[in-house]
C-alpha cells in the first residue's frame, strides 16, 4: 500500500516557475489564442501584415503594461479600479508639467501616475478603507479631475519624440511600446519571483491575517504596489496619448475592467496568492487580437461588445473544461494503477 | 433492561507484538440487534492513489458513548465525514436502526437522525445564535419565518449549556468557547438517534466540559448512540464506554473502556513508533539558572479591562508557562506582548534590558520575537504557498544581523524593504533541515499545506519560527488538535530550542503540557497574575485550584 | 434585528442627508422647490431600487457588474415596444421577464461554469451592452406614449409620488424577503460563511440563482422607470450604474465581505447621493465636478466608518 507518510529524502525539484505553462486552469488562454490565430490565418490573412501586426501589438502593449502591475496587485489580494481614470489624468498632468521635451513628459506622466497610486495606497493603508471601494472612490475623483484639468477638451501631443515612440517600431513590426512592455513585464516578473517582497506579496494575498501575524509589513507592500500600478498606468497612458496624438481624461474608459479581465483570463485567481504574469500578457494579446480581428472581419462595431463578452466566457470555460478533463484522466489513471497493483 | 445484560466483555483480547494490533474475538455477534443504532460495514475511501480507509467496520450501540481514537491521518475525519453525509464512501454500507441508508449530503444525514458537532466551527458569524441553530430548518408559516416557539426551545438549551447570551445575539460577538457551545446546541436541538462529537471540548474549560458531560449522560439514558472523537485521552477514559482505535485507515483495537488503559490505547494508535512516548509524565530537561538581566521582560502591562498589571520575565534558554482558564487573559497577554492587542501607556517591555515598543507584529518580529498562533488556519498558514514557502518566509525574522544591533530595522535597509533576492537552492536546503529535524510528513516540498494533518501543519509553523532563530518564542496552544505522536515531537523540538538559548513562553490549557515543558509557570485569573510557581514544586491539582480561585 | 441595523450605520447617512439639504438650500433656495424635490424623489427611487438588488448580491459576497447594461437594455426594449403602441401592462410584464431572464443567465454562468461573479457579470455586461447597441444602432428611441411617464413621475391621488411608492413597495418586499424568509437568511449565510451554509444543507446554486434573478429584475424595473422619466431610451442608460449602486450599498452600511445587508441604509444612501447630485446641479456646479464630490464623499464616509471600528489591529488592513 502506498504510504504517503514515509519520510524519504527529497530531490531538489526543478524550478517550478515554469509549471504555469502546463497548469491546466491557465491553458484556456493558450488554446483560445491558438484557435483564433488559426482562424485569422485562414479567414483574414491580412491580419499578418506588418502594419496591422504592429497596431495589434501596440494595443496589446498598452493594455499589458497596466495589466502586468494589476497582476501583482491582484496576487496581493487587492484591486485597482481607478486605473482607467489614471490613464487619462496622468498623461494630462505629464503634458501640462513636462513642457515639450518627450522623455521629460514620459517621466512626468509616470511620476504623476505614481502619486495617484500612492494616494490610493494611503487611503487604503492609513485611511483603513477596503481597496475595492477606495479605488472606486478615486475612480470618480480622478476622472473628474482629468476633465477639470482640460476643461473637458483634449490636449494635443506635439512632441516628436513621443509621437515617434508610440508609432514607431523595431524591425517594422515590433513597436517600441512592446519593448517597453517587455521591460515592465521583466521587472514585475523579477519582483514577484525573485525578490523577498514577491513572497510577501503572495503571502499577503493568500492569507492577509497570517501575513500580518508573521510580521510582514503590509503597509509597505500595498503602498509600493499601488504606487507601482499608478506609475505603470501613467506610462501606458502617455504611450496611448502619443498614439492618439492627444490626451483626454476619457481616453481609456474601460481600462480598469479590461486590465482585470486580462489578469483573470490569464489564470490569476481573484482570491490572490498565486498568479501568472505570462498568462496576463497572453490575455492582453488575445483581447487586442480579437478586437482587431473583428474590425478586419468587417464586424459591425456594435457586435464587438458582444464578441468580447463571449471571448471572456470562452477563455475561462475552456480552462474549466481542461481542468475537469485532467481530473477525470487522473482519476482513470489511479483506478488503473490500483487494479494493476491488486493483480500483482 | 440494562444494557449491561447484553454486552458481554469484548471477547478475548490479545496484543500482537508484531503489528501492535489488538485482536479481539468479534463482539458484534454478541449484541442483540435491536440495541444497535448504527452499523457501518466495509467502508472504503480512496483519494487519488491513496486509500485512506480500508474496509472499516463500526458499531454504535444505543445509550453508549463510543470513542474513536487515532492519530491525525488515521482516517477518523474521513470516517466521520462519511457517517454525516459530507463525503461518499467508495464501497461499504451504513445501516441506521437496521435500515440501510445512503447519505449523499449533510442534510440527508441530519434528517435521518445523525447529528454532528463538527470540529471546525460551522457558524455564520454575521447571523444570530437563533438563525445559526435553525439554518436550513427555519420554522415558517406561509413562507415567513416565525421564531416563536423555537426561541424558547433555544433559550432552554442555551441555559443548559451555560451560555449567557440572548438568542438574537450575533455569533461573532461571542467568545470562542461560547461559539463552540452554540455549535453543540445546534447539534442537540431536534431529534436524533446518533450524535457524533468531534473534539467538542477543545475550547471549553473544566466547568463547561463537565456540564457537557452531564448532557451526554442524559442522551445516553435516552438511548442515543454517541460517537466521541478526541485527542484528550483523560476525557475519553472519563466518559466513554467503548473504544475503537484507527491506525493508517484500519481498525487496530476494539475494546470496552474498562478492559483497556491509556498506555495500551496509545500503543495501538502509534504502532511501532510507540516507543517514542513518554506520556505526559516527563519533566523539563533543564533547570533554570536565573541571570541578572532576563532576556525578555514585561512590566506592569495593562490592557483596558482585560489585563491588569501583569509582569513576567524569561531568561535565555528558559521555558516558562502561562496557565489560566479561558477568559483569564492568558491568550490576550500573548497577543498584547506581540503587538496584536493594544496596551495602555505605562507598560514596559524590555529585551535584554532595553525598552522597546512592540505595538505591531512587524516590530516584534524585527526584534526577534516569534509568535505561534493558536488558530493556525486563520492566522498561520498560507494556503496558496507551497510547503517550502510556508516555512521559509524570507527575512521577516532573521537573527544573523541581530547579534550586532538588536534590531533588523537599523541594519539592512535592503532586507527590510524586501529587495533581497530569493535563492531557491538555499531555501530548499534549509527547508530540508527543518523537515528532517521535526519529522514533517509530506511527499514533496511542493505539497499544498492544507493537505497536511493538523500536527504536521503545526510543525510547519513551528519550523517557520525555528528557522529564523528568534530570541523569544511565544507559543499559544502549541499542541491543539495535534495527535499524540506529533505532540511528543513538538515537545522535543521545544526542548532543543531552549537548549540553543531561545527564551520560550508557552500558553496552554493543558496543565500536563505546562508541567512537562516549563520550569516556571505563571497562573492568571481575571487578567491578573495570581501566582508564580516552579513546576518542580507543584502538581496539576494545585495549579487547577489556583486557576479556579 | 431590523431595528438594530437601522440604528447603527444609517444614522450617519440620515444626518448627512439633513446636512446636505441645509447646505444646498442655503446655496440656492431652489433646492427645496417642489419641482426639484420631485426630481430627486424619482431619481432616488430608481437608484434605491437598483441598489436594493445589489444589496442582496453583495450580502452573498458576490458582485453584479451587469446591472447598468440590463437597465439600458430593458429601457430600450420597453421604449421600442411603447413606440409600437403595445399596451403598458404587457410592456412592463415582458420587460421584467426579460430582465429576470438576463439575471438567470448570469446565475447560470456562475453556477454551471463556475465563473467568479465578477468575471461572469463582466462578460454579460459586455454582451448585453452589445445587444442594446445592436437593437438601437446607436440611436435614441423616443417615447410618445405618455402612459409610462405618468406612472413613473405622476402622483397617486395627487399626493404620493408614484415613484416613491414603487420604491417603498420594493423595499418592503425585499426587506421581508431578506430578514424574514429562509431564502434571505440563506443568502446571508452563504455570504457570511459558505462552509456553514453547505453543512446546513443550503442549496447554494439555488440561492445564487435567486439572488441574480432579483438583481436583474430590479435593474430592469429601474430601466423601465428611467425610460419613463426621460421619455426616451438609448444604450447609454445605466452606464456607470453598477459602480454607482455598489457605492450606494457600501455607503449605506453593507459590507463587501458579505453576510449582512443594510437595506434601509441602502435606500437612505440612494436618497443621499441623489440629493447631492441634484444639489450640485442647482448650485450650478459644472457636471465635471460631480465625480470629485461623489468620490470624495464615498471615501470620507468609508474612512469615518473605518475609524469607528475599534477591534482593528495596528498595521492590518481592512478586507
Amino acid at each position: 500500500m502506498q504510504n504517503i507518510k514515509n519520510v524519504q529524502p527529497l530531490n531538489l525539484e526543478r524550478d517550478h516557475r515554469w509549471e504555469f505553462v502546463f497548469d491546466s486552469h491557465r491553458s484556456g488562454v493558450w488554446i483560445l489564442n491558438a484557435l483564433i490565430i488559426l482562424f485569422l490565418a485562414i479567414e483574414t490573412p491580412n491580419f499578418f501584415n506588418s502594419g496591422n501586426l504592429q497596431s495589434v501589438l501596440n494595443d496589446a502593449s498598452i493594455l499589458g503594461i497596466g495589466a502586468a502591475a494589476m497582476t501583482l496587485l491582484i496576487m496581493a489580494g487587492a484591486f485597482d479600479l481607478s486605473v482607467s481614470a489614471t490613464m487619462g489624468l496622468a498623461p494630462i498632468l505629464g503634458l501640462l508639467c513636462g513642457g515639450s521635451y518627450g522623455p521629460i513628459i514620459i517621466l512626468a506622466s509616470m511620476f504623476a501616475g505614481a502619486i495617484l497610486g500612492l494616494v490610493n495606497g494611503l487611503i487604503i493603508t492609513r485611511g483603513h478603507v477596503a481597496p475595492f471601494v477606495a479605488t472606486l472612490g478615486t475612480l470618480f475623483v480622478y476622472s473628474s479631475l482629468g476633465a477639470i484639468a482640460t476643461g473637458g477638451s483634449a490636449l494635443l501631443v506635439t512632441s516628436p519624440f513621443l509621437l515617434g515612440l508610440s508609432t514607431g517600431a523595431v524591425f517594422e513590426i515590433v513597436p517600441y511600446s512592446f519593448v517597453i512592455l517587455m521591460v515592465a513585464f521583466g521587472m514585475c516578473c523579477f519582483i514577484v519571483n525573485r525578490l523577498h517582497i514577491g513572497r510577501w506579496i503572495r503571502a499577503a494575498g493568500s492569507n492577509i491575517r497570517a501575513a500580518h501575524v508573521s510580521g510582514i509589513d503590509l503597509q509597505w507592500i500595498y503602498l509600493a504596489l499601488f504606487t507601482l500600478t499608478g506609475a505603470l498606468t501613467g506610462l501606458a497612458g502617455i504611450i496611448l496619448s502619443g498614439y492618439l496624438a492627444s490626451a483626454v481624461a476619457t481616453q481609456a474608459p474601460n481600462y480598469n475592467l479590461s486590465a482585470i479581465s486580462a489578469v483573470v483570463v490569464g489564470g490569476t485567481s481573484l482570491r490572490g496568492g498565486e498568479g501568472s504574469l505570462v498568462g496576463t500578457l497572453l490575455a492582453a494579446w488575445l483581447f487586442a487580437m480579437v478586437n482587431n480581428g473583428l474590425i478586419l472581419y468587417g464586424v459591425d462595431s456594435y457586435w464587438q461588445y458582444l464578441a468580447i463578452g463571449v471571448v471572456l466566457v470562452a477563455a475561462l470555460t475552456l480552462g474549466v473544461i481542461v481542468e475537469l478533463s485532467r481530473k477525470w484522466i487522473s482519476e482513470m489513471w489511479s483506478t488503473q494503477k490500483i487494479r494493476a497493483n491488486q493483480h500483482s | 433492561m440494562g444494557r449491561h445484560d447484553r454486552i458481554v466483555g469484548g471477547g478475548d483480547t490479545v496484543l500482537d507484538m508484531q503489528t501492535f494490533k489488538e485482536i479481539t474475538t468479534s463482539d458484534h455477534d454478541l449484541v442483540d440487534g435491536a440495541q444497535r443504532r448504527l452499523r457501518a460495514t466495509g467502508l472504503r475511501k480512496r483519494f487519488g492513489v491513496v486509500e485512506v480507509l480500508h474496509s472499516v467496520d463500526l458499531d454504535l450501540m444505543a445509550g453508549e458513548v463510543h470513542a474513536l481514537l487515532g492519530e491525525n491521518g488515521a482516517g477518523k475525519s474521513t470516517l466521520i465525514n462519511m457517517l454525516s453525509g459530507r463525503i461518499l464512501p467508495d464501497s461499504g454500507q451504513v445501516e441506521l436502526d437496521q435500515q440501510v441508508v445512503n447519505f449523499n449530503n449533510p442534510l440527508a444525514a441530519k434528517r435521518a437522525g445523525v447529528s454532528i458537532i463538527a470540529q471546525e466551527l460551522e457558524l455564520v458569524p454575521t447571523l444570530s445564535i437563533l438563525e445559526n441553530i435553525f439554518l436550513g430548518a427555519e420554522p415558517t408559516k406561509f413562507g415567513i419565518i416565525r421564531w416563536g416557539e423555537a426561541r424558547e426551545k433555544v433559550a432552554a438549551v442555551l441555559n443548559e449549556l451555560g451560555i449567557d447570551a440572548e438568542p438574537s445575539r450575533l455569533t461573532r460577538t461571542l467568545s470562542i468557547a461560547d461559539q463552540q457551545l452554540v455549535e453543540i446546541a445546534k447539534a442537540i436541538i431536534g431529534d436524533f438517534r446518533v450524535l457524533i462529537m468531534d473534539e467538542p471540548t477543545s475550547a471549553l474549560n473544566l466547568e463547561e466540559t463537565s456540564r457537557l458531560f452531564k448532557i451526554i449522560s442524559r442522551f445516553k439514558a435516552a438511548g442515543v448512540a454517541i460517537l466521541y472523537v478526541s485527542h484528550r485521552l483523560w476525557e475519553v477514559f472519563d466518559i466513554a464506554d467503548r473504544v475503537t482505535v484507527l491506525r493508517d485507515g484500519e481498525v487496530v483495537q476494539r475494546s470496552l473502556i474498562k478492559d483497556t488503559n491509556t498506555a495500551r490505547v496509545i500503543q495501538s494508535m502509534l504502532g511501532p513508533k510507540s516507543s517514542l512516548i513518554s506520556g505526559a509524565t516527563g519533566r523539563p530537561k533543564r533547570s533554570s539558572v536565573r541571570s541578572a538581566v532576563p532576556v525578555f521582560e514585561v512590566r506592569e502591562l495593562n490592557s483596558g479591562r482585560i489585563l491588569t498589571n501583569v509582569s513576567i520575565s524569561v531568561d535565555a534558554g528558559e521555558v516558562v508557562g502561562l496557565a489560566g482558564v479561558l477568559g483569564s487573559g492568558r491568550t490576550e497577554l500573548c497577543e498584547a506582548i506581540y503587538g496584536l492587542r493594544k496596551v495602555d501607556p505605562g507598560t514596559k517591555i524590555l529585551i535584554k534590558g532595553r525598552a522597546v515598543e512592540l505595538d505591531q507584529p512587524k516590530k516584534s518580529s524585527r526584534h526577534g520575537i516569534f509568535f505561534l498562533t493558536e488558530d493556525r488556519k486563520q492566522e498561520g498558514i498560507f494556503p496558496q504557498l507551497d510547503l517550502r514557502e510556508n516555512v521559509v518566509l524570507p527575512n521577516v525574522l532573521d537573527r544573523s544581523d541581530r547579534a550586532k544591533t538588536n534590531s533588523v530595522a537599523r541594519s539592512n535597509l535592503v532586507k527590510v524593504t524586501g529587495f533581497g533576492v530569493v535563492s531557491a537552492q538555499d531555501e530548499l536546503s534549509r527547508f530540508e533541515e527543518m523537515r528532517r529535524s521535526l519529522n514533517i510528513k509530506c511527499s514533496a516540498s511542493r505539497n499544498n499545506v492544507t493537505q497536511l494533518s493538523g500536527g504536521n501543519q503545526q510543525k510547519v509553523l513551528f519550523a517557520r519560527g525555528r528557522i529564523a532563530k528568534p530570541f523569544v518564542m511565544i507559543l499559544s496552544e502549541p499542541t491543539r488538535g495535534v495527535d499524540v505522536g506529533a505532540k511528543e515531537e513538538i515537545y522535543a523540538a521545544i526542548d532543543q530550542l531552549a537548549g540553543d538559548g531561545t527564551a520560550i513562553i508557552v500558553s496552554s490549557s493543558e496543565i500536563p503540557e505546562l508541567l512537562r515543558l516549563c520550569t516556571r509557570i505563571w497562573i492568571l485569573r481575571h487578567g491578573k497574575v495570581v501566582s508564580e510557581v516552579n513546576s518542580a514544586e507543584t502538581d496539576e491539582e494545585a495549579i487547577l485550584e489556583t486557576m479556579a480561585g | 434585528m431590523f431595528r438594530s441595523v437601522l440604528k447603527s450605520e444609517s444614522l450617519a447617512s440620515l444626518i448627512a442627508l439633513v446636512v446636505v439639504a441645509i447646505v444646498f438650500t442655503a446655496i440656492n433656495g431652489r433646492f427645496l422647490s417642489r419641482l426639484n424635490i420631485e426630481g430627486i424623489i424619482v431619481s432616488a427611487s430608481i437608484s434605491a431600487i437598483v441598489s436594493l438588488g445589489m444589496t442582496f448580491v453583495i450580502a452573498m459576497r458576490a458582485l453584479d457588474l451587469s446591472v447598468g447594461s440590463i437597465m439600458g437594455f430593458v429601457a430600450v426594449i420597453a421604449a421600442t415596444m411603447l413606440s409600437h403602441d403595445v399596451s403598458l401592462s404587457i410592456v412592463i410584464a415582458i420587460s421584467l421577464l426579460a430582465a429576470a431572464g438576463l439575471g438567470l443567465a448570469n446565475a447560470l454562468l456562475i453556477t454551471w461554469l463556475r465563473l467568479p461573479s465578477f468575471v461572469a457579470t463582466l462578460a454579460s455586461f459586455s454582451v448585453i451592452l452589445g445587444l442594446s447597441l445592436i437593437i438601437t444602432h446607436g440611436a435614441t428611441v423616443t417615447i410618445h406614449n405618455r402612459t409610462l411617464s405618468e406612472l413613473v413621475i405622476g402622483r397617486i391621488y395627487g399626493l404620493v409620488p408614484s415613484a416613491a411608492l414603487i420604491a417603498a413597495v420594493v423595499f418592503g418586499v425585499m426587506a421581508m424577503l431578506f430578514f424574514r424568509t429562509p431564502f434571505g437568511r440563506h443568502v446571508a449565510a452563504t455570504g457570511g460563511e459558505a462552509r456553514a451554509a453547505i453543512g446546513a444543507g443550503v442549496n447554494i446554486p439555488r440561492i445564487t440563482t435567486g439572488v441574480f434573478v432579483i438583481s436583474g429584475a430590479l435593474a430592469g424595473l429601474g430601466g423601465i422607470m428611467t425610460a419613463g422619466m426621460l421619455q426616451n431610451a438609448d444604450s447609454t442608460i445605466g452606464s456607470g450604474a453598477e459602480l454607482m449602486s455598489i457605492a450606494v450599498v457600501v455607503v449605506g452600511g453593507t459590507s463587501l465581505m458579505g453576510g449582512r445587508g443594510n437595506l434601509p441604509g441602502t435606500v437612505l444612501a440612494g436618497f443621499l447621493l441623489s440629493s447631492i447630485k441634484s444639489g450640485l446641479n442647482v448650485a450650478n456646479v459644472p457636471s465635471l465636478y460631480e465625480g470629485l464630490v461623489f468620490g470624495g464623499i464615498l471615501i470620507t464616509a468609508l474612512m469615518v466608518d473605518g475609524m469607528r471600528r475599534t477591534e482593528r489591529r495596528k498595521g492590518m488592513l481592512v478586507v
